[in-house]
């Protein structure tokens, strides 16, 4: 447990935090996506079948609606959540490990 | 690469859900036997960089299209094929479920493509070119790259075979297969030299890091 908190204080971990943060902040202005599955799609004139509502859906808060805060929020929302789970997961499957 | 829900056909979605979940089996399995403390910040840290690193897209494509890094073999290079795994399996579920990003029912096959296929290649690639070029820094980086580049276009092969033998596309695999692979054999370029840079930095500043026991099949 000890090295563990060691490596969560440790500078790489904190920097890596850092530039996580300034990706998301940047993230609007590299955000328009035509991805090649878009390409298929678009030739093969397929329609997603919406099952789901997701509370973000696009990286979208939807009070906000599409604006640059809005994207950025989401982004930051979601880039915490990862690291908590797998923290969390992480911790569990250590917790557990069989020797 | 996340395909949303309706464009699989339900026997494409129930074999990929199948051998998704065998893999997952297996690598929290091996997960159990091999994680350390040391592992946890580092799984921590690379799982999110791989997420924030996703909502940059690239537009240099054919067609116009865009790309992002989907990270697989860069995780799997730190981790393990096993870790990379569990690592996209976290990626791809907050992604689908929070931001409607990928479906629910095409889960599998997109953790298949992304978890599995781009991990597995990315790896053992990495593994294999590294070695060959005698373990050296110069070798690691080569080997980074083609992970990387190799990685993401045969993800992308695989997601062009699911939508290809699916019905709901008029077209079949004969046109689904080319156009994924071809475009993300281009795009792929950027991903492995993102893994090769990163991979590359590692070595210079903290070679420990890659260091660490693999969770991987062997």
């Amino acid at each position: 447990m000890s090295v563990f908190v060691e490596y969560i204080k440790s500078r790489w971990v904190l920097l890596s935090i850092i530039v996580m943060i300034v990706i998301v902040l940047i993230s609007p202005l590299f955000g328009y996506a035509y991805e090649p599955m878009d390409y298929v799609v678009e030739q093969f004139h397929a329609v997603e079948q919406q099952i789901y509502e997701a509370p973000m859906p696009d990286y979208i808060i939807p009070v906000l609606g599409e604006t640059a805060i809005s994207g950025i929020l989401a982004g930051l929302i979601g880039l915490f959540i990862t690291l908590f789970v797998c923290l969390a997961l992480g911790y569990v499957l250590r917790a557990r490990r069989k020797e | 690469m996340h395909i949303p829900d309706g464009y699989l056909d339900p026997w494409v979605l129930a074999i990929f859900f199948i051998l998704t979940a065998i893999m997952w089996f297996l690598a929290f399995r091996k997960a159990n036997k091999v994680i350390e403390d040391k592992h946890i910040p580092l799984f921590a840290v690379l799982t999110a960089a791989v997420f924030a690193a996703q909502m940059i897209n690239w537009p240099i494509g054919p067609g116009g299209t865009t790309a992002h890094l989907v990270g697989g073999a860069l995780v799997a290079i730190f981790l393990g094929a096993y870790g990379g795994l569990i690592s996209m399996t976290v990626i791809l579920l907050i992604q689908a479920l929070l931001f409607g990003d990928g479906g629910i029912t095409a889960l599998g096959a997109n953790i298949w493509n992304m978890g599995v296929v781009e991990c597995f290649v990315g790896y053992y690639l990495y593994k294999t070119i590294s070695k060959a070029l005698g373990d050296t820094s110069r070798g690691k980086i080569v080997g980074a790259f083609f992970g990387g580049w190799i990685g993401i276009t045969l993800a992308a092969f695989f997601c062009g075979l699911q939508i290809g033998i699916s019905t709901i596309f008029p077209y079949d695999i004969a046109v689904s297969v080319p156009v994924m692979t071809i475009y993300h054999g281009l795009l792929g370029t950027i991903e492995g030299l993102i893994t090769a840079f990163v991979v590359g930095y590692t070595l210079k500043v903290r070679p420990d890091l890659l260091e660490l026991p693999k969770i991987d099949p062997l």
